[in-house]
């Protein structure tokens, strides 16, 4: 690929589309994990998908997340058919387009803040980054750890650490943040600061997107889109949302 | 990812774990350090043997009597061996008839205990013509080398080595004393500059004089040992040699079918006999050592696997934040790489310093080689990536959902 990707999707699309997406298994006989999805997400949105283990909602986010591919349907991310492309370009959407932030964070632990924070940048092979240490300082002070450039994963808490996952998650300006489970590991009071920190980035401008099995998560969201059986069953807009406090 | 981001992940990569790295990396030091330290023994030898050739003098062709060509039942070992057929004759029919020689000097060789007044000492009696110390390559060290008129009037004189000097005159000054070479009485009247021991043992212990007097004084025969001949230059030396059997041939009437009944040795043909034996050794040295080099790759083959195992995760952190296989595959050979060429540096130092110690303190000559050097650090670097290929080949191929999920 020799252009950059595209960032945005046209005027008028939602930046996330899924059509009929399917995804099948080999295990022993053909298990349908996904079974016919669409989704539009737009930009702004702050999302949860919501299901139960079981439920398809993993598959889902690894399809999305243009860590797997689906057996059926189309996805469009951003302007990009991310089901016809490559797997260098699949390699560059994800670091470009969009932001991980897991449940057991999956930082390198002989990195400080500041470096796990830069990883990203070093696999862009599309767009140059020549101050990428003053892009990961950005990053780590919109999570809250500008003081926290140099520590070490050990030597911070939880929250921190998920802090820095998401600095990470944000360091390549992407238009889709996806979580999953983000708060799965993390104390109540914790979460619901990572929570917070989520609606601040979304009322910043970030779209969010929030995989859970936890309904009190999803209504903290402005829409809670539920997966069962490897299907959509509800897609609802959520007018006040819960205010963590 | 940029060279420097991949060569500073490697670093600290490696850092993780470098009592592991180091340990592995044992091998590739051993296998580089080995490979330079032996060819370097290899060279040293062949290089001393060279020396040794190259300080007989130069360009030189060297005639035996009885030919040791002539194999088979005919000629017979005892006969052949023992008979001489080389004679003063030879000699002066060659001075004459050669075209193109710089100097010719016959050997004749008469053993003899030497006597001064209560010392005496066994050394080598060489009758040699005046051409020996050109031909030889020797010089005068005190005194003066006995001249053609002397020669020509088989004058008792003598010029001797160092180690006679320090054997029979015990150090004190040998110029115009007078010897006995078994009951013949000689002058002194110079002394040989030291050459140390080469072919053939000590080049010091001999003692010359004039072959006409050795002929007619000691020997009583008309036979010499050897005859040498020197060469203007390296180019004429095979047009010599061509003329040298020709004349030979002449001079001893043989037929046409007849063998040679004495052998021409040339200088040049001995030292790449030499080297081309030595060559094989050194090949040998330097084999035995790469395939310990090569085992030392095998470690890093496993070094590795086991790292990509270990470093499961991270690799599918790696491709969930936007690195290709390829980016992947780089890392890890970068790694190895790395870890060979660091070897290889380390394993340069101690060949180095293993050849040095083997010069200065066991005395085994040796010859460092700069292709060597590159060739083994450059082949350890090789073995990084020949071995770190397959296990970054896996990493790259990790499916970063497992990945992820790995504990």
């Amino acid at each position: 690929m020799s252009n950059a990707l595209k960032q945005v999707a046209e005027a008028g699309l939602p930046l996330l589309r899924v059509r009929g997406l399917t995804k099948m298994y080999h295990l022993g006989e053909d298990f349908w994990a996904l079974r016919g999805v669409d989704i539009d997400i737009h930009e702004g949105e702050l999302v949860s998908i919501i299901g139960q283990s079981g439920s398809g909602k993993s598959t889902l986010l690894n399809i999305l997340g243009c860590l797997d591919r689906p057996t059926g349907g189309d996805y469009w991310l951003a302007g990009n058919h991310i089901n016809k492309m490559s797997s260098d370009d699949l390699a560059a959407v994800r670091n470009q387009v969009l932001g991980f932030v897991f449940q057991s964070f999956h930082l390198l632990p002989r990195l400080t803040a500041l470096e796990n924070v830069m990883l990203p940048l070093g696999y862009d092979h599309l767009r140059k980054h020549p101050n990428m240490r003053d892009a990961a300082i950005e990053a780590l002070q919109r999570t809250g750890l500008g003081d926290k450039l140099n520590n070490r994963p050990t030597q911070m808490s939880g929250g921190q650490q998920q802090r820095v996952a998401i600095a990470r998650a944000l360091v390549n300006k992407p238009s889709l943040l996806m979580a999953d489970e983000p708060t799965g590991n993390l104390d109540s009071n914790t979460a619901r600061d990572i929570l917070n920190l989520f609606k601040e980035l979304n009322r910043q401008g970030t779209t969010v997107m929030i995989i859970t099995h936890d309904p009190s998560i999803a209504a903290n969201t402005n829409r809670k889109i539920e997966v069962r059986d490897g299907l959509v069953i509800g897609d609802q807009k959520i007018e006040y949302p819960e205010v963590a406090a | 990812m940029t060279y420097w981001l991949l060569l500073k992940t490697a670093i600290q990569s490696i850092r993780l774990n470098w009592l592991r790295t180091l340990l592995t990396l044992l091998g590739i030091v051993i296998g580089v350090g080995s490979v330079i330290a032996m060819t370097a023994v290899g060279q040293g030898a062949q290089d001393s043997v060279v020396a040794r050739i190259s300080a007989m003098g130069s360009n030189l062709l060297i005639v035996n009597s009885s030919s040791s060509r002539s194999g088979g039942v005919s000629s017979g070992r005892g006969s052949s061996g023992s008979r001489s057929t080389l004679s003063i004759t030879d000699v002066d029919y060659l001075r004459k008839t050669l075209s193109s020689s710089s100097g010719l000097t016959p050997i004749v060789n008469a053993t003899g205990q030497l006597i001064w007044g209560a010392s005496n000492y066994a050394s080598s009696v060489n009758g040699v013509s005046v051409d020996y110390m050109d031909v030889r390559n020797r010089q005068i060290e005190t005194g003066v080398m006995f001249t053609e008129a002397e020669q020509q009037n088989r004058a008792t004189v003598a010029v001797v080595g160092q180690t006679v000097v320090t054997e029979l005159f015990l150090g004190e000054d040998p110029i115009g004393q007078q010897i006995r070479i078994g009951r013949i009485p000689f002058t002194i009247i110079g002394t040989l500059k030291a050459s140390g021991s080469g072919f053939g043992g000590d080049n010091d212990d001999l003692v010359l004089i004039p072959y006409t007097t050795a002929q007619a004084r000691l020997s009583g025969t008309q036979y010499v040992s050897q005859i040498w001949i020197k060469a203007v230059d390296k180019e004429s030396m095979t047009p010599l040699e061509e003329e040298l059997i020709q004349q030979l041939r002449t001079a001893h009437r043989l037929a046409d079918s007849a063998e040679d009944d004495f052998t021409v040795r040339n200088q040049a043909d001995m030292i790449s006999l030499v080297s081309e034996s030595t060559d094989t050794f050194t090949l040998l040295l330097g084999a035995i050592a790469g395939i310990s080099l090569l085992v030392g790759g095998i470690g890093i083959m496993n070094m590795m696997l086991v790292a990509v195992t270990e470093r499961t995760k991270e690799i599918g952190l790696r491709i969930a934040v936007g690195a290709r296989g390829s980016d992947i595959l780089l890392q890890f050979l970068a790694e190895s790489v790395l870890i060979c060429v660091m070897g290889g540096l380390l394993g340069l130092l101690f060949g180095v310093g293993g050849a040095y110690v083997l010069q200065h303190f066991f005395g085994v000559n040796t010859s460092l080689s700069t292709n060597t050097m590159i060739i083994s650090v450059g082949f350890a670097a090789f073995v990084g990536v020949a071995f770190g290929l397959y296990p970054a080949y896996r990493a790259s191929k990790l499916d970063p959902i497992e990945a992820l999920r790995y504990s």
